[in-house]
């Protein structure tokens, strides 16, 4: 077997090993009820579309506000790289976070579809913000330089140049809404019973029955058309940081002042919250001490995690450019995580250090297909070329790798580790059915929440966020010392 | 590279040791039994009244108690089902009584010797209903900031007026038990037409539906609502940790409904003999004095709140648990409430 066909596989046995067990555990219902699914279905296409239509203008906004910025050279020198993170901020802090704020700035918050999309936007403008900054400054850096020169608009530039990046934006736009299509808790809290979307339904049918059957068919539902979307065959340039160099002619004052607003908005709420919760922490019993002893395995989890979904990332680098390998990835959608919890409780043993290997296994594979969508996949289209001229001249696959694609696939390896470490960080949900236990630092803030101490919950999620960091800092790191070392070999 | 590979080696083996010298703390060389229990987070926290009952009970029984997070009660009753044996659950807590139907198809429990215990009036109405025993229970009310009210509500129909529009924060019956409870209390009292006619006009008041007890609760605590709907209990909280007064429980003239919270041994515990005897303490005065005060909740059994500052809430008027309705029944109540929803 080539070792095209291994990786194949291999990915094929991990990304359906979830489903394997529940199909062994629970049998499909074929008779569903048809309406219902419509209206969820309906419930799911229709926030998802609004979602990505309104991060694509919000995002638009933030971007020109960004450049606005860059070109103030004071700004420049040390506030554009913190800004490119904060733009991501919301996509990484839990949705219950973004809401309390959204819900003391927007009264009467508008739950239902209006809700989900306000939120959904409030995550992903950031996102789509960074997302086409690159797609402009590696597409159309000449043009706007040129178009400048000229004397051209910028609304008139960017209504002349979309043509040419159709194809690009509807990537990204798919990109996004696939991601909210997807999304769970968003529509669970800002829905308030009004969009019941499919992964709604599906928690229904577990929570309200125990109709586990249904929601296994349901499931296998969304990733059918997940699948569906995910051959659209567009292809685009998507990656986080690119260049520093201001772009002439494109800005706004507006956009700056939105651009400022949402990134410092959150920091500043947080802060302005946390002091009452610290007094708290302190003053609860033996919760600092909790807190404390939590922290070295909700570090080592979080990195734990962070370093499976770089090794399984280096895995289809190695096997890349493989057209069918990444149609299975990127058509992949995890079950919902209460079927995924139930199902890792079968597997294996439930006892230490099982039950954290399967933990940080389960939550890996929970967001492996979305951070292969993150700018993974389109990494490695773009190296296709260089991967077919080493082919041709007889470099091994070894050598392509090490010497070819690792040099260049460190930093976005980095960026997407620390991303999933963040997130690891902040599970509860897959944790408490898995792990029993308050056994990280976001498990017991859940516990927290539900037993009335929200200001310390709120408190001690500024202490994950700083772990998160810690894991930034690891993951950048161990890229900064690879690299120098690849270099040096080279 | 040396040196990094070193510092990653010196990072990974001071996270690993930490964690093992945790663990090896935790458990050293215990060859004792093990008593596993099955309960709710808030249980078996640090603050909960889990710790306090794993030390009361290890004093006497030659065992360990092990704690485990039951999650959600509907993903425990199937855990419970699908492991059966191999699960090794002895103890399981944190049923409602709308779980009860689910928690007796496919699993067995062992019947409980009760005699010796001295039940509250109001909780021996739910004795009867399955082998699995209460263990707190409490009522519930709209809670509100005193400060916030000329007048105070004192019925339903007062939540309708137009100054507590988008100010009163619900649970989402579909995903939180108090949620339900307000639910079903309302088609209780009015019937089940007249009661979707209210809530037509009621979701017009709210801010949100809240998925969780603790969603809601948490914008009440931010003040971001006037009140909602929550335990009787709940101000003992605000009294005991923040010392204010402010927060208090509605009286409503239509009643109270109740929530109990039950507890059992499953037929298939390894170790029964133990798993009764700890439910035993979970049932005696000092463990419900401990649940009472750790909780926030009302004790099932008599003579624990007096002298205590739960002796101090208002006897509100229950309303009495006439039919539990069945699993189909729920669900089809809480689709009429989502095409309600849907339709607004």
């Amino acid at each position: 077997m080539s070792t095209r066909w291994g990786l194949f596989a291999f990915f094929l046995i991990f990304l359906f090993f979830p489903y394997g067990i529940l199909l062994s555990k629970f049998s499909l219902a074929l008779q569903l009820d048809v309406p219902e699914l419509w209206w969820a279905f309906k419930n799911s296409t229709l926030q998802a579309l609004m979602s990505s239509v309104g991060s694509f203008f919000a995002g638009l906004f933030l971007l020109l506000g960004f450049f606005q910025v860059q070109r103030a050279s004071f700004y420049r020198l040390w506030m554009t790289r913190p800004l490119e993170v904060l733009l991501l901020l919301p996509n990484f802090l839990p949705p219950l976070f973004i809401l309390l704020v959204l819900l003391s700035l927007v009264q009467p918050f508008p739950t239902g579809i209006p809700g989900v999309v306000l939120v959904h936007i409030m995550m992903n403008a950031g996102l789509v913000a960074l997302l086409l900054k690159s797609l402009i400054e590696n597409k159309l850096r000449p043009l706007v330089e040129a178009a400048y020169m000229e004397g051209s608009g910028q609304w008139r530039f960017f209504q002349a140049s979309f043509g040419m990046l159709r194809r690009d934006l509807f990537a990204i736009f798919l990109f996004v809404f696939i991601l909210c299509f997807c999304s769970f808790s968003v529509p669970l809290i800002a829905g308030g019973g009004k969009a019941t979307t499919l992964e709604i339904l599906i928690y229904e049918k577990i929570r309200i029955s125990g109709a586990w059957g249904e929601a296994l068919s349901l499931s296998f539902i969304q990733m059918l058309l997940i699948l569906l979307l995910s051959s659209v065959p567009f292809q685009a340039r998507k990656n986080l940081f690119s260049s520093q160099n201001p772009l002439p002619m494109l800005k706004s004052r507006v956009g700056m002042v939105l651009l400022f607003l949402y990134c410092f908005g959150l920091i500043f709420y947080f802060l302005s919250q946390s002091l009452k919760g610290w007094l708290q922490v302190f003053a609860v019993q033996g919760l600092w001490q909790a807190a404390l002893e939590l922290l070295p395995f909700s570090l080592m989890f979080g990195l734990s995690v962070g370093g499976l979904v770089a090794f399984l990332l280096l895995l289809t680098a190695w096997g890349a450019p493989d057209e069918k390998l990444h149609r299975l990835i990127s058509g992949m959608v995890s079950p919902s995580t209460a079927l995924m919890g139930f199902s890792l409780l079968f597997f294996i043993s439930n006892e230490s250090p099982w039950v954290e290997i399967k933990w940080a296994l389960g939550f890996a594979y929970l967001i492996f297909s979305t951070l292969y969508r993150w700018g993974w996949d389109q990494k490695l289209s773009g190296l296709r070329d260089q991967i077919q001229v080493a082919n041709l001249l007889g470099a091994s696959r070894h050598l392509i790798f090490t010497d070819i694609l690792l040099p260049q696939l460190l930093n976005p390896l980095a960026w997407i580790a620390s991303v999933a470490s963040l997130w690891a960080l902040g599970d509860f949900a897959l944790g408490k059915i898995v792990m029993g236990r308050d056994a990280s630092l976001s498990l017991l803030i859940e516990t927290l929440m539900s037993s009335y101490r929200l200001p310390a919950a709120h408190a001690l999620m500024g202490l994950l966020l700083v772990m998160g960091c810690l894991c930034f800092l690891f993951f950048w790191g161990i890229a900064y010392v690879s690299r120098r070392a690849l270099a040096e070999k080279i | 590279m040396k040196n990094f590979l070193i510092f990653l080696l010196l990072i990974f083996g001071g996270l690993f040791s930490a964690i093992v010298l945790k663990k090896n703390s935790d458990s050293g060389k215990d060859t004792r039994p093990v008593l596993k229990v099955f309960a709710a987070s808030s249980f078996i926290s640090q603050w909960g009244p889990g710790p306090w009952l794993k030390e009361a009970f290890e004093k006497t029984c030659e065992c360990r108690v092990e704690f485990q997070d039951g999650a959600d009660s509907t993903i425990l009753l199937q855990r419970l089902k699908s492991e059966g044996r191999t699960g090794g659950a002895d103890v399981v807590l944190g049923f409602d009584q709308y779980d009860l139907e689910l928690a007796q198809q496919g699993i067995e429990w062992r019947k409980l010797s009760l005699e010796d215990v001295d039940f509250d009036e109001r909780v021996r109405s739910v004795l009867v209903r399955s082998p699995l025993v209460p263990y707190d229970w409490s009522l519930l009310s709209f809670v509100v900031r005193k400060s916030d009210f000329s007048v105070l509500p004192k019925k339903l129909d007062d939540l309708m007026k137009p100054e507590l529009r988008g100010q009163i924060v619900m649970e989402d019956p579909r995903t939180s038990s108090p949620g339900l409870q307000f639910l079903l209390w309302l088609i209780q009292l009015k019937g089940e037409e007249k009661a979707f006619q209210f809530l037509a006009a009621f979701n017009q008041q709210l801010h949100s539906y809240a998925p969780s007890w603790s969603t809601a609760y948490g914008l009440f605590q931010k003040a971001q609502v006037k009140t909602t709907f929550s335990y009787v209990t709940s101000p003992v909280y605000h009294l005991v940790e923040d010392k204010s007064t402010d927060v208090i429980a509605l009286e409503m003239a239509e009643g109270h409904p109740a929530q109990f919270e039950f507890g059992g041994v499953p037929a298939t515990c390894r170790n029964c003999e133990l798993a009764e005897r700890f439910l035993a303490l979970v049932l005696s005065k000092e463990g419900q004095k401990v649940i009472m005060e750790k909780n926030y909740m009302f004790p099932v059994v008599n003579g624990v709140q007096e002298g205590t500052v739960f002796a101090s809430i208002p006897k509100y008027k229950m309303t009495e648990l006439s039919v539990i309705p069945s699993v189909s029944d729920r669900e089809r109540i809480l689709k009429k409430w989502a095409a309600l929803r849907r339709g607004e």
